[in-house]
């Protein structure tokens, strides 16, 4: 018997404006080999993202939050079930259009940044534009304003390897954004990071959201969920508790793009 | 995502491994300027192979005695029997042109400069014109005369029946029988040309009479023609005399001659060498027949021999082993930066973008290759000709070491690489591209 998930407290934003969510789970299950053995990390989920969500996804280690959040972004793809973005399924989508995808409306930031080391701290935020095919100085001019805005513009012609880790994980924000994604997706930002540096972190989240984008961040802190408007925990890879708190903070105006 | 982004992305990468790819990049190129420069040594001694047979050094084909190898052929062969019989049984068929040769090697001696390898060959001037057509090769002087003092001078003398002067190993200096004659003889437009020769003059030879033996005659050979036939590696070592005079100077009599050569009056040019042997084969069942393809094949073969077969298969060994390289270099760097590949892919690379990344590594090495092997083989060839390189050739005599660069050797030069590394390179990349992202990602975080 799968564990009766709680109803969410407090109502969703895709409630209130009536749009379908940014991104949906229906029935999504992954399963992988490992040493030849079918480990099931995400089991038949259901979860809908409305527009402007604030959401942490929690649990413990092997729970299954980070394959959710792969699998919300369509850097996986689910054993069974669909992924539906603004109430499209993605299932029959080719290769280059989930790219498309991942590259113009979702921004990633990963746990251990992954900067690229022979590129400079503006070279590394520019990438993902230049990939979507913006000029390059126009991406450039996006880029240097996205690090002055993280608080790194400083450190532009730096080598990535030369920050420390807030401020690498800063640049990383800012790359996430270059594109101006609708939908960020952080996979344990802060885990690499000390107090102070998590505190700027998800300061700086909890600013992408007040501005309308959809974020949706894993964590095991739950001193760091609680920021969230929305708390979805994972046991064994499926959802035992889904909690949302009215008082939290919502975003403003979900991002026109996120539902575009 | 422009293909220009993939090729900065491939550019840093190299940067981060200019090392090892330089390593491989100057094998390969070097392997490729040594290939330039055999084929384009190869390219030469062909051609001077085909223009040799081209400007009717040689006719369609050559019969001699049955157990007579072609190499007999540039001097040293014994005396043919039956030559005149055969001249006349290959002319009855109306197929074949033919006419007697007797040729002899040996060493001439010019007024200046160092003595030289020779083939002396004589020729009937009746019968020769329809053959080889020598007589319209005469640039300086002129051809045989019938009345060319030939022997007139021999007094009923034979050279064999003069005794030797010395005894001992046959030398410039020191020869076996010594018959100082000037023999009117027809010699290559260069030889004359570089020793400062003029018709009329009269130049020392020391001639191979014994058919392979040491048996030396010395002669005079009075210039009374030069002939031209754009070759001069040819025209320093090929000599005509008068066919009579040959067998005076051998003894070997009125008839003798080494071989036969014919010429196919169906083909204007160079007659198909399967039909030539095929007909020879049945015409002069008992003698051995080559035809100009076997020549050039010989000459080639004289100047090319099989060890040039080992240097291909080493390049080919090496060829391989930089493709191994390349492809081990390259599984390194997949292994390395599965997570940077993981994360292009998070932020919307497409596979073949990643694709793109490393192929372009392996085009630019290709490239970088192809361009040194070319600029390394054309420094060789300008030090070469400028050093000016000699290497031993017919008859003892020294040809320059130099090369033609073909137009299809050099796109080879500089396609080969490249087509090696993108081969060489595809399974890595085609694994690189396929990776899912998540799978990259995960791979990465573990490997760092």
């Amino acid at each position: 018997m799968r564990p009766a998930v709680p109803a969410a407290r407090g109502a969703a934003p895709a409630e209130e404006t009536r749009q379908p969510p940014a991104v949906e789970l229906r029935g999504v299950s992954k399963t992988y080999l490992q040493y030849h053995e079918k480990v099931d990390a995400v089991r038949d989920v259901s979860l809908a993202i409305p527009a402007g969500e604030f959401a942490a996804i929690i649990g413990r280690s092997g729970s299954g939050k980070s394959t959710l959040l792969h699998l919300l972004g369509l850097l996986d793809r689910p054993t069974s079930g669909d992924v539906l973005v603004e109430g499209k399924p993605t299932a029959h989508l080719s290769g280059a259009e989930v790219a498309a995808f991942r590259g113009r409306r979702v921004g990633f930031v990963f746990q251990t940044f992954n900067l690229i080391a022979r590129f400079t701290v503006l070279e590394n935020v520019v990438l993902p534009a230049l990939i979507q095919g913006t000029r390059p100085d126009a991406a450039r001019r996006r880029a240097q304003g996205l690090l002055e805005r993280v608080g790194v513009g400083h450190r532009a012609d730096h080598k990535g390897v030369h920050l420390s880790g807030g401020e690498q994980q800063r640049v990383a924000i800012a790359r996430a954004l270059v594109n101006d994604p609708a939908l960020v997706l952080a996979d344990e930002p802060t885990g690499s990071l000390d107090t102070r540096s998590s505190a700027q972190v998800m300061d700086l989240l909890a600013e992408l959201h007040e501005e309308g984008r959809t974020l949706v961040f894993v964590t095991h802190d739950l001193g760091l969920a609680r920021r969230a408007a929305r708390v979805v925990e994972l046991a064994d890879g499926s959802v035992v508790r889904d909690t949302r708190e009215a008082r939290r903070p919502q975003a403003r105006k979900p991002r026109a793009e996120a539902t575009a | 995502m422009s293909a220009g982004l993939a090729a900065r992305l491939a550019g840093g990468e190299m940067k981060d491994h200019v090392r090892v790819y330089a390593v491989v990049g100057v094998v390969l190129g070097l392997t490729m300027a040594s290939f330039l420069l055999l084929t384009s040594y190869e390219q030469y001694m062909l051609q001077i192979s085909r223009d040799g047979i081209a400007g009717t050094i040689s006719g369609d084909g050559l019969v001699l005695d049955h157990d007579v190898t072609l190499r007999e052929a540039y001097g040293g062969a014994p005396r043919m029997n039956h030559a005149p019989e055969l001249v006349r049984h290959l002319e009855s068929t109306g197929r074949y042109a033919a006419t007697p040769r007797l040729t002899l090697q040996g060493v001439v001696f010019p007024p200046s400069g160092a003595p030289e390898g020779a083939i002396l060959r004589g020729i009937d001037p009746r019968t020769d014109e329809r053959v080889f057509q020598l007589k319209d090769k005469v640039v300086v002087g002129r051809y045989f005369q019938p009345d060319d003092p030939a022997t007139q001078d021999l007094l009923g003398r034979t050279v064999a029946g003069i005794p030797p002067v010395s005894a001992g190993p046959a030398s410039s200096d020191n020869v076996t029988r010594d018959y100082v004659k000037a023999y009117p003889a027809i010699v290559g437009r260069a030889f004359l040309e570089s020793r400062g020769l003029k018709v009329g003059d009269v130049v020392r030879a020391a001639v191979q009479t014994g058919g392979g033996t040491a048996d030396y005659h010395t002669i005079g050979l009075r210039i009374i023609g030069a002939y031209d036939i754009g070759l001069p590696v040819m025209e320093q070592v090929l000599h005509f005399v008068h066919i009579d005079s040959a067998r005076e100077i051998t003894g070997w009599g009125a008839d003798a001659a080494t071989e036969v050569a014919v010429d196919d009056l169906r083909n204007a040019r160079l007659a198909e060498p399967e039909q030539v042997a095929a007909d020879l084969k049945v015409l002069a069942p008992a003698s051995a027949s080559y035809t100009w393809h076997d020549v050039l094949v010989y000459v080639s073969g004289t100047l090319m021999d099989t060890v040039n077969l080992l240097l291909y298969g080493t390049m080919t060994v090496t060829l391989f082993l930089a493709a191994a390289a390349i492809h081990h270099v390259m599984d390194g760097i997949v292994l390395r930066k599965t997570r940077e590949i993981g994360s292009l892919k998070a932020f919307g690379a497409r596979d073949r973008t990643i694709l793109q990344v490393f192929l372009f590594q392996a085009l630019a090495i290709g490239a970088m290759a192809g361009a040194l092997g070319v600029a390394l083989g054309y420094a060789v060839v300008s030090w070469a000709r400028a050093a000016g390189l000699q290497t031993e050739f017919l008859a003892g005599s020294a040809i320059k070491v130099d090369f033609v660069v073909t137009p299809q050797a050099l796109l080879l030069v500089l396609a080969l690489p490249i087509a090696l590394c993108l081969v060489a390179s595809a399974p890595p990349a085609l694994h690189a591209a396929r990776l899912p992202p998540v799978e990259a990602l995960r791979r990465g975080e573990l490997a760092a």
